[in-house]
């Protein structure tokens, strides 16, 4: 809209009451950060720590002994969001450019200021003064539309800064998972190496004693050379899982340098989500399906608008000129002055299409949206409740068959059927497999996360489920 | 829905039922009540009751099937079965066999007897037996499909001939015989002289066994039966060392053994301190002109040997087989040689891993004799036994003649360890001058002998007892 270069100057007179109420009535709209950011945490569900602006040093310096105490023990998945919530600047900067866009929406309500023009012209023998104010009627007339479409626009905003908000404690909280499971596997990592090194050292001695053939002694090498390469592997990995947590939770140097993990992932959940509690979550509840709904909204109402703002406009400017003569004659006019837009070369049916096709694309947006949100459930539900049973099949079944598998070795070991480098595969074999366990742990802690997100309606783009965690390597050593 | 092959399945397990439990008593009245052996001990001879008299045999870890007399034909009854032969104590195995074990039961016989043979069959598939060695009518050959149907589960058939020639025989399945043989199912048989025969000695021992083999993966029961050459247990009569009694003499006695080979690989049975004469195979009795001293013999597959010595030196000798892999137990042939390598720091490392490993083969295997560490489950150890002086370090096909002053006749038990005449063993020089009560050398005493200063110290390994 060009409303602003349509303004003209002319004297009028006013009342001001009328211009005060209008005020009062848009000033009511302003809503403070805190509202705001109990809405978001309301949309979010219950977290760890309560979500704050940080639009002040003193409150990022209120939080530095939490900090630091977070900092000082092995560092939870819970202390993980908390740490983010109140420590990271990335949030912060998430955090605050939602709000802005809220702001932003709502801007879209307010009513434009009138215009005051003052105009002093001189001539020989007369002075004037013209005084105008001009109103844009149209604007006044579909104001309670316009701050309706501001409502739906500003709630599309806060969805959006919910959906962002989940979308980034989703991701930290797998950051923790991977760099956990990450650091676990690198113990075992350097366990395989220390079985493989040892075979490659019995190797060397065994050929110097003349025990050994140098392809014998060859291929324990390269095991042990195999082993050193995986495990350069599994400490870039490490290094890349905890570097990725760490900007996550916006550690500084010294504080990424402080940070310490748990030695291992936490154990699988006693209690486990059930479909029922799925099916409770209503769907309209959904940050997805609330976001598409007030885009929809939006958009049916800009549709609405547009329908009026694209035929006419209707502008009223009052005047009031006061031209004094040299003799001292005073001469006072005043009138009003109303200004339509013509629809003569530009019709508006350009603008009427777009913003209904805008509708109709936002009414098909929140189908869609309504279709996805079930098959991205089910999805997710499944990715959780598969995996964890991979993972407790791991962990109740293949670790402790592998490690009864590791006692029969050392029994045969033990009765001369099969000598120390046997064992010593067995040893890396079944290294390799927790390995695979964790790995299995991990997926599911990552399905959980991603089930969580999506349960709040944020699905995880894409799948987290590897299919090479799910294969139990069943070779016994060789 | 039942398919035709679950059919089948239900049939083979009716079928097996009938073979354990349901050999209707009328079909059994008028057979010989089975004779059922539940150990795996060497029982003393089995004096004949009826019939000719005879001088019996003592079967090594094992027994002699009683017979009846009726109408003048010696009757048997063969049950062949499931058993679970105990190889050794904490090992057994789930073999086939006869009469409640592996080997079944030696059938004694005189030449000339009329011999009538029950054999009923409790295994879950046909059998049949064949009298390895015996001149009998083709059709009691007992070959499956070329002299007879097969014995179906759950029935008796009947094998009568008559004892034509004394010696040495055995007796096995000739249906689905690699299988049956590898489960065990194997016997021996004797056929003692009507007559005093001019090429069979009488003697006060006399004593037989079956060489056989079987491969049990160590942890498990039952033998793998399509192994043919990768034997890891080796027997006699179905028992391995240091659970093969030992054969008890009495000092001067006469003795013979019989040994019948059922493996898949030729043995030279060694004895100790003794030398032997080859006086019979399971073509009878040898000649004398062919007969001469030996230490060894070597008794090929399928075949019989029968040896005799006169037991004139006392002492624990030891009788084996000289294939040193045979006088082992369970093994694993891909064990790398470890001598000469120091694992000491490497062990440590590996301990980080296995905390219960240990480093072992450096200086040989003997310490493995020695050491007693868990196994797997139903395995003894490669290489085990105690003797007087330490440990044996053997199993397998291992025993010893125990050759005794004043064993009673009849007495077969174990007198215990020889109580070896001072000076009589050997002893660690240490430097000090020779005794002056050391015995004299049997040897004229070479110069080198004289000058080496020995000192008696037996029994230095003895606290193993």
């Amino acid at each position: 809209m060009t409303r602003g270069c349509r303004h003209r100057m002319s004297g009028f007179r006013y009342r001001l009451a009328a211009g005060v109420v209008l005020l009062g009535l848009v000033g009511c709209q302003t809503v403070s950060v805190e509202e705001e950011l109990t809405s978001l945490n309301r949309r979010m569900g219950p977290l760890p720590a309560a979500l704050q602006a940080s639009e002040s040093a003193s409150l990022a310096q209120d939080a530095q002994p939490r900090v630091a105490e977070l900092l000082a023990a092995p560092l939870t998945q819970t202390g993980a969001v908390e740490l983010v919530l109140i420590h990271s600047p990335a949030w912060q900067a998430m955090l605050s450019s939602g709000l802005a866009s809220i702001n932003e929406a709502q801007q879209a309500g307010r009513l434009s200021n009138p215009v005051f023009a003052y105009e002093r012209m001189r001539s020989v023998d007369e002075r004037e003064l013209a005084r105008m104010l001009s109103v844009g009627v149209l604007d006044i007339l579909l104001w309670p539309q316009r701050r309706a479409q501001a409502t739906a626009l500003s709630e599309a905003a806060r969805w959006q800064l919910a959906d962002n908000a989940i979308k980034e404690i989703t991701s930290v909280r797998n950051a923790w998972v991977s760099a956990v499971a990450a650091e676990q596997r690198l113990g075992y990592a350097r366990d395989v190496l220390l079985s493989a090194e040892a075979s490659a050292e019995l190797a060397r001695r065994m050929q110097a004693a003349g025990n050994f053939n140098r392809l014998a002694q060859i291929r324990q090498q390269l095991f042990e050379s195999q082993a050193r390469a995986e495990l350069a592997a599994a400490e870039q990995e490490r290094l890349a899982r905890r570097e990725s947590l760490i900007r996550h939770l916006g550690l500084d140097e010294r504080q990424a340098a402080e940070l310490r993990l748990p030695d291992t992932l936490p154990g699988l959940p006693a209690e486990r989500i059930t479909p029922e509690r799925i099916a409770e979550r209503v769907l309209t509840d959904r940050v997805d399906v609330a976001l598409a709904e007030a885009r929809f909204q939006a958009a049916a109402r800009g549709e609405g608008l547009t329908r009026v703002t694209s035929l006419i406009d209707l502008e009223y400017t009052r005047r009031r000129d006061t031209v004094t003569q040299a003799s001292g004659d005073v001469e006072r006019i005043s009138g009003g002055e109303w200004e339509i837009v013509l629809p003569i070369f530009d019709l508006g049916e350009l603008r009427r299409g777009a913003a209904s096709r805008r509708a109709i694309a936002a009414a098909n947006d929140l189908q869609a949206t309504l279709r996805a949100a079930s098959s991205h459930l089910r999805e997710s539900y499944a990715q959780y409740r598969n995996s964890l049973a991979v993972a407790e099949l791991y962990l109740r079944e293949v670790i402790p068959l592998r490690k009864q598998a590791s006692e029969e070795t050392l029994l045969r070991y033990n009765a001369m059927l099969i000598g120390v480098f046997e064992l010593l595969a067995d040893a890396r074999e079944q290294r390799n497999l927790v390995m695979q366990s964790i790995s299995a742990q991990e997926q599911f802690w990552l399905a959980e996360a991603g089930l969580q997100a999506a349960m709040l309606g944020q699905p995880v783009q894409g799948s987290v489920w590897r299919a090479g965690a799910a294969t139990v390597s069943s070779e016994p050593g060789h | 829905m039942t398919s035709r092959r679950d059919l089948f399945r239900l049939a083979g397990v009716a079928g097996s039922a009938l073979a354990g439990a349901t050999v209707a008593r009328s079909a059994l009245a008028a057979l010989p009540e089975p004779v059922i052996e539940t150990s795996a001990e060497t029982r003393p001879p089995l004096m004949p009751s009826a019939g000719r008299p005879y001088k019996p045999v003592v079967t090594l870890n094992g027994w002699t099937l009683p017979f009846r007399m009726r109408d003048g034909v010696k009757e048997f009854h063969l049950v062949a079965e499931p058993v679970v032969r105990e190889l050794a104590p904490g090992f057994k195995a789930n073999l086939w066999g006869y009469n409640g074990q592996s080997p079944g039961p030696t059938i004694e016989v005189v030449e000339g007897d009329k011999v009538r043979i029950f054999v009923t069959n409790r295994l879950p598939e046909i059998t049949s037996v064949h009298w390895h060695g015996q001149r009998l009518p083709n059709g009691m050959d007992g070959v499956t499909g070329l002299n007879q149907p097969g014995i179906p589960s759950g029935k008796t058939y009947v094998y009568e001939f008559t004892a034509r020639r004394p010696g040495t025989f055995m007796y096995h399945p000739h249906a689905d015989e690699m299988v049956q043989m590898a489960m065990g199912m194997m016997g021996f048989w004797v056929t003692h002289p009507r007559n005093p025969h001019p090429l069979i000695d009488e003697v006060d021992r006399d004593f037989c066994f079956l060489l056989n083999s079987f491969d049990i993966d160590p942890g498990s029961f039952t033998p793998k039966i399509m192994t043919m050459l990768d034997f890891n247990i080796w027997a006699w009569n179905s028992r391995v060392y240091p659970a093969i009694d030992p054969l008890v003499v009495g000092y001067r006695d006469k003795v013979r053994i019989r040994v019948g080979n059922l493996t898949m690989t030729n043995h030279p049975i060694h004895l100790h301190g003794h030398e032997f004469l080859i006086t019979g195979t399971d073509g009878g009795p040898t000649p004398k002109s062919t007969r001469f001293y030996e230490v060894t013999t070597d008794i090929a597959v399928g075949q019989m040997r029968q040896i005799e010595f006169l037991a004139d030196e006392e002492g624990d000798w030891a009788f084996h087989c000289h294939k040193s892999h045979h006088t082992m137990n369970a093994m694993g042939h891909d064990v790398p040689t470890m001598i000469g390598v120091d694992q000491r720091d490497v062990a440590a490392k590996i301990n980080r891993l296995i905390p219960d490993y240990m480093a072992m083969g450096e200086a040989g295997m003997e310490e493995m004799a020695e050491m007693e560490m868990p196994l797997p489950d139903n395995t003894i150890p490669m290489m085990t036994g105690y003797g007087p002086f330490g440990a044996v370090g053997m199993g397998g096909m291992f025993s010893a003649v125990k050759v005794r002053r004043g064993q009673k006749a009849h007495d077969y038990s174990d007198p215990g360890w020889f109580q070896h005449p001072a000076g009589t063993v050997a002893f660690e020089y240490d430097g000090t001058p020779p005794a002056a009560q050391r015995q004299p050398m049997k040897s004229t005493g070479s110069k080198t002998e004289q000058l080496v200063n020995v000192k008696r110290k037996p029994h230095s390994g003895g606290h193993h007892l």
